[in-house]
């Protein structure tokens, strides 16, 4: 996708500011400090860093994979990638709020929707999976997942 | 004696054959569907063994995982695309064969030779982890830190890309394993202040985003190409392909040892097995013209290479704690999780559950020839499912596996950060495997160097002072120096090539004016 010159580029100048970061931490009066290790790695990626831009220099630039190149240009591929990229963080602003058990089908299924599965199929898909996965971990293991409404109901009605 | 009783009768209970099993058609649908890999398969597996007992755990993995690096060779033989990486190398030949009418053949010598290949590398593993865990009691912080250095080295001058990119994504692992608390002060590294990052970034999340949340971003891209229908498989598949295999017996050999001493090594795994055993075979074969043009021997070798590899990565996973692929740098994750850590007291410790791994290991590769011909004969059906369907399933279990090891909503931060990481070093030609290496050893790594320097007070002789730590250095340094020294020749080689190809040119355009 980028050029090797960038991405060596990058990978260096991610390795001096490590070494700028570490230069921070306290160091103990004697002996190495938190410092020392985290020092010497942002060195070496900064040096591989440079020396992947600077040997990428003589290379003719190499083509990407057809198949993958440009999928941002076109609507059919861009909209399911950039879905895939939004589902985590609605999750994650969602879920606290609405509870796993609202949240889940939302956002799976507008996932499904997103890469072109009809409403009802999708929706119907996600509340399956979603009661799946909450009998399985929930009910089963006893892993707290985020708790909203429904899951307040559920507890109120089993009472 | 009394153990190995006690862990067959462990392993042969209800429960853990019924977790065979249930793993394996996971394993093997997850296989057999393009760009669902075997690690993907082992990381959507942690959340459920995070609950279970350890031999239920392993039981999980491994027949997932040998199940999954068989099952990628079916759409190879249908499709021409490999279910997995480790079947790329010899799809060409696989399809050929099918083009030939030869589909059964080269799905029976597929399916037997996966087999065979995983018990022999399970007889090497079996044979080699204990010998080896006698000399690895031995160690002192003194080696650790030459061996972790050595499996760092290794993952990055074997991995099946540039080894400056390997370097580089090594280095970035060791620097993610930075951030939190450090073991010496402490002091807080690389948080930014938020009490999330304290304790490090979650081994699982961090998994769960590179092998799995990578692989959805990858296929949205990929969403409109739809798979071509897949071929009917008739008849009987091993008696077609059962003369191949005679013929072919000390290939099927050659690849299983080849095989199992590359998934020993850090860092390879079953991908790097099959290509560097397909092309052993290629240059020791008879008939090297026709390799990629519907050959068995190619195939057979290095399909029993990459299903070798996966019981030879445990060697150093379980008598050093060094992961020798990706599937066991998620094993050793698991085990930590349950209070296990790998290394030679496992075998004292948990002798029970290194023996129930053995078993383990035995039952899943004699249950692929039977379970394997009927994913064969399934295959339409597995491989007739809907993406657009499936991949947003796999991503709610991403999220619900990562929410359920740590139960914090930012871990998925986490994971997302790292999918969109490993997604852009994959698109970038830069390996994944030596990233989850450094990352898992970059604490043992940091923590034997330090107290190293504590114990010899600054000496840096400390370090070579003893026979074994010395003999380890020796190897490191040599590895490196033979790979900057190759790497200079090749450079000289290839300007030289340049000069005499413009000498050339130049002369042949002046031959012309004349």
């Amino acid at each position: 996708m980028f050029n090797d010159k960038v991405t060596g580029l990058l990978l260096s100048g991610l390795g001096v500011l490590t070494v700028v970061g570490a230069a921070r931490l306290p160091s103990p009066p004697v002996g190495a400090g938190p410092a020392l290790f985290p020092t010497v790695v942002g060195a070496l990626l900064a040096i591989v860093g440079a020396a992947i831009a600077v040997t990428s220099w003589r290379k003719a630039p190499v083509r990407a994979d057809p198949d993958d190149e440009a999928w941002y240009r076109r609507a059919g591929t861009a909209v399911p990638v950039v879905s895939v990229l939004l589902a985590v963080p609605a999750f994650v602003l969602l879920a606290p709020r609405l509870g796993f058990l609202l949240t889940m089908p939302l956002v799976q299924s507008a996932l499904m929707i997103a890469f072109g599965v009809r409403w009802i199929r999708a929706i119907a898909i996600s509340v399956a999976t979603t009661v799946v996965l909450y009998v399985v971990f929930v009910r089963l293991f006893r892993v707290p997942l985020p708790w909203g409404f429904i899951e307040e109901a559920i507890l109120w009605i089993s009472r | 004696m009394d153990i190995a009783l006690s862990s067959l009768a462990a392993v042969f209970s209800p429960t853990v054959l019924l977790v065979i099993l249930a793993s394996a058609v996971y394993g093997l649908a997850i296989g057999a569907i393009p760009g669902l890999t075997a690690t993907m398969a082992t990381a959507l597996l942690v959340p459920l063994t995070l609950f279970a007992d350890p031999i239920i755990s392993l039981a999980a993995i491994v027949t997932s995982s040998a199940m999954a690096i068989f099952a990628g060779d079916i759409p190879g033989a249908l499709l021409r695309i490999p279910g997995t990486p480790a079947s790329a190398a010899y799809v060409d030949d696989t399809y050929q064969l099918r083009l030939a009418g030869k589909l059964e053949v080269a799905l029976g010598i597929n399916v037997l030779s996966s087999a065979v290949g995983g018990i022999i590398g399970t007889t090497a593993l079996v044979l080699l982890a204990p010998q080896l865990a006698e000399i690895a009691i031995q160690f002192s912080s003194y080696e650790y830190f030459w061996f972790c250095l050595l499996g760092l080295s290794c993952a990055a001058l074997v991995a099946n890309a540039s080894p400056l990119k390997s370097t580089a994504s090594v280095l970035l692992g060791l620097l993610m394993s930075t951030v939190g608390l450090d073991a010496v002060m402490g002091q807080q590294r690389f948080t930014f202040g938020s009490m999330n990052l304290m304790a490090g970034l979650s081994l699982i999340a961090v998994l769960v985003g590179l092998f799995a949340m990578s692989e959805l971003l990858r296929k949205a891209a990929t969403l409109h190409h739809a798979l071509p229908p897949p071929a009917h498989v008739r008849g009987s598949l091993l008696k077609v392909s059962m003369p191949a295999m005679l013929k072919n017996r000390w290939q099927t050999l050659r690849g299983s040892v080849v095989g199992t001493v590359i998934g020993i090594l850090p860092g390879a795994g079953s991908d790097v097995a099959a290509w560097v055993s397909y092309s052993i075979s290629k240059r020791f074969s008879r008939t090297p013209e026709r390799f990629g043009h519907g050959h068995e021997e190619g195939v057979i070798e290095a399909s029993a290479a990459n299903n070798a590899s996966l019981s030879g990565a445990y060697v150093p996973t379980l008598v050093f704690g060094v992961p020798g692929d990706t599937i066991t740098a998620i094993v050793i994750g698991v085990l930590l999780m349950q209070g296990i850590t790998p290394g030679p007291m496992v075998f004292v410790t948990s002798a029970e559950l290194v023996s129930s791994l053995f078993i383990i290991f035995f039952i899943a590769n004699v249950l692929m020839i039977p379970l394997g011909i009927i994913a064969i004969r399934a295959s339409r059906h597995v491989l007739g499912v809907d993406p657009r369907m499936l991949y947003p399933i796999l991503m709610s279990l991403c999220i619900v596996g990562t929410l359920s090891v740590n139960n914090l909503i930012f871990d998925l931060w986490i994971m997302l950060a790292a999918g969109l990481l490993a997604w852009f070093l994959e698109k970038n030609d830069y390996p994944l495997a030596p990233l989850i290496l450094g990352f898992v050893l970059g604490r043992m790594v940091e923590d034997s160097f330090l107290s190293n320097v504590l114990k010899g007070d600054g000496n840096p002789i400390a370090f070579v002072n003893r026979p074994m730590s010395a003999a380890l250095a020796c190897v490191v340094v040599s590895a490196w120096s033979w790979m900057i020294f190759a790497a200079l020749r090749r450079r000289h080689r290839n300007r030289k090539d340049e000069a005499d190809a413009h000498a050339s040119a130049a002369s042949a355009s002046s031959g012309s004016n004349r």
